[in-house]
């Protein structure tokens, strides 16, 4: 089993649609998967998913209920071959504060949980556990990046964006012993058609440190935008050029085997461009 | 489960609640008067209101488990449940086997003390580094902590937040290190006040706070 951390510096580098699409592809490829929302400052995925779960992950870090009260099983509602079970946070702003008030000794003690909820995971038989966290250096961000064994980072092409990560780089993950990759998402159709200019990124971004392996690029297309954040694009527009730079991401960095179609950007127009 | 960690202190009392015995393994020790002054109060207030007498107080995590065999009490304060009667009736046996004749006509004598190396054998105890039964952590092992640590003791680290307590070869399983490099990973971080030691019967256990 493999625990994939989607992280970001800044909020809105599209977090939580990329962990719902990626944990989407993995069901849809016969990967028992799961989906952990750590991002208990903005919970998000409660409102893709459009499920009532029992109890929130909130509510499990307190003991106050088990794994399988808090799991929902999204599997038959997705229509998928495999398990796809979600943890949701509670979006509730009273659970939000809650949690922020939480002090060093609650949360080693939700580490500790998580930890052996990955063990009873996988002996449950999940492949892979997807966790969304809050962006930049949180306390639950943390903990879902020291449990994680393959983590993404997501920035767009701005410059607060790209500085800000590379302080994080340099000052957090730098002395972790953990696999991280970046992903530059949400890329203007223009930028990404222009070779060089994405060259001359990767090796900027390269040149933060020694730990930095770069997964990909994913350009803003419309497919995206137009969801409005109420739909699985993996799950509705499986042909979409953004399921195929994910299917990529996938492929090349997990090493899974899923069909990955070939992205070719001199098809999309700029107007389907998100950014434009 | 092991009950060495469990255990935080053993009073043994008169039943008039006079102190006979006391020996704390865990935290910081309780006056002996305001504990009997403490429990004597309650139980007797919960007799007269409900018939009935109190055989446990919790507080936060950490409960006192009262036993009366007369002519003693034995408290336990523990944060288990786990085999907790056996161990108090065995506690006061004991005591009794040892004392009875002593207790008939006890008059504050300071005679008990040696009931200690029973005790810790009772408990099957050892002592471990610095003479200390126990050797406690005085500090948080958590994600913050974990990331100021040198990256080669991260993965100790955390195998033993995931477990909280655990024999070496119980952190091993989810760090693939060797023996003598886990030895030397948990010596650093007893040293540096993140994690505790304490040995029962053959095993070394070590936890966190």
């Amino acid at each position: 089993m493999k625990i994939i951390t989607i992280h970001s510096f800044k909020g809105g580098t599209g977090k939580t649609t990329f962990v719902a699409n990626i944990a989407t592809i993995l069901a849809q490829n016969n990967y028992n998967t799961v989906i952990l929302d750590l991002d208990f400052s903005g919970p998000s995925l409660y409102y893709l998913m459009n499920v009532e779960p029992v109890s929130w992950i909130n509510n499990y870090l307190d003991d106050m209920c088990t794994h399988k009260e808090l799991l929902v099983n999204v599997q038959e509602k997705f229509n998928l071959p495999a398990k796809f079970l979600v943890g949701l946070a509670n979006p509730a702003p009273s659970a939000i504060t809650d949690v922020l008030s939480k002090g060093r000794r609650w949360q080693m003690n939700a580490l500790s949980k998580l930890m052996r909820l990955k063990n009873i995971l996988e002996q449950d038989g999940i492949d892979f556990i997807v966790i969304d966290t809050s962006p930049g250096l949180r306390y639950e961000s943390i903990n879902a990046v020291l449990l994680s064994d393959i983590t993404f980072v997501l920035l767009n092409i701005d410059n607060f964006d790209i500085y800000g990560t590379k302080y994080m780089i340099q000052g957090f993950y730098e002395d972790l012993d953990k696999d991280l990759f970046l992903i530059l998402n949400k890329v203007p159709i223009q930028f990404a058609k222009n070779n060089n200019f994405m060259e001359d990124v990767k090796n900027k971004l390269k040149e933060i440190s020694p730990k930095i392996n770069f997964a990909g690029v994913i350009p803003c297309i419309s497919d995206v935008f137009m969801t409005l954040s109420k739909e699985i694009l993996a799950l509705t527009k499986p042909d979409s050029p953004f399921i195929a730079s994910l299917k990529k991401i996938l492929s090349d960095i997990i090493g899974i085997t899923i069909p990955v179609e070939e992205i070719n950007l001199d098809r999309i127009d700029t107007e389907d461009d998100c950014c434009a | 489960m092991i009950v060495v960690l469990d255990i935080y202190a053993i009073y043994i009392v008169m039943d008039d609640g006079r102190e006979l015995f006391k020996r704390v393994y865990r935290g910081t020790p309780a006056s002996t008067g305001l504990l009997m002054s403490f429990i004597a109060a309650i139980r007797s207030f919960c007799e007269e209101t409900t018939g009935s007498s109190v055989d446990e107080i919790r507080s936060g995590d950490l409960f006192y488990y009262i036993k009366q065999i007369d002519p003693i009490i034995v408290i336990v304060l523990t944060s288990s449940r786990k085999n907790i009667e056996s161990i108090a009736e065995t506690i006061a046996y004991r005591f009794i086997d040892r004392y009875g004749g002593a207790l008939q006509n006890w008059k504050g004598q300071n005679i008990f003390q040696d009931f200690q190396d029973t005790l810790d054998k009772l408990l099957d105890m050892k002592g471990v580094d610095r003479g200390k039964v126990i050797l406690e952590p005085n500090k948080v092992l958590d994600a913050i902590t974990v990331l100021k640590l040198n990256p080669n003791l991260q993965k100790t680290a955390l195998a033993l937040i995931g477990i909280k307590r655990g024999t070496i070869q119980d952190i091993i399983k989810n760090t693939n290190k060797s023996v003598d490099e886990t030895k030397k990973d948990l010596k650093a971080l007893i040293n540096m006040g993140y994690v505790g030691k304490v040995a029962s019967g053959s095993v070394e256990w070590y936890f966190v706070k």
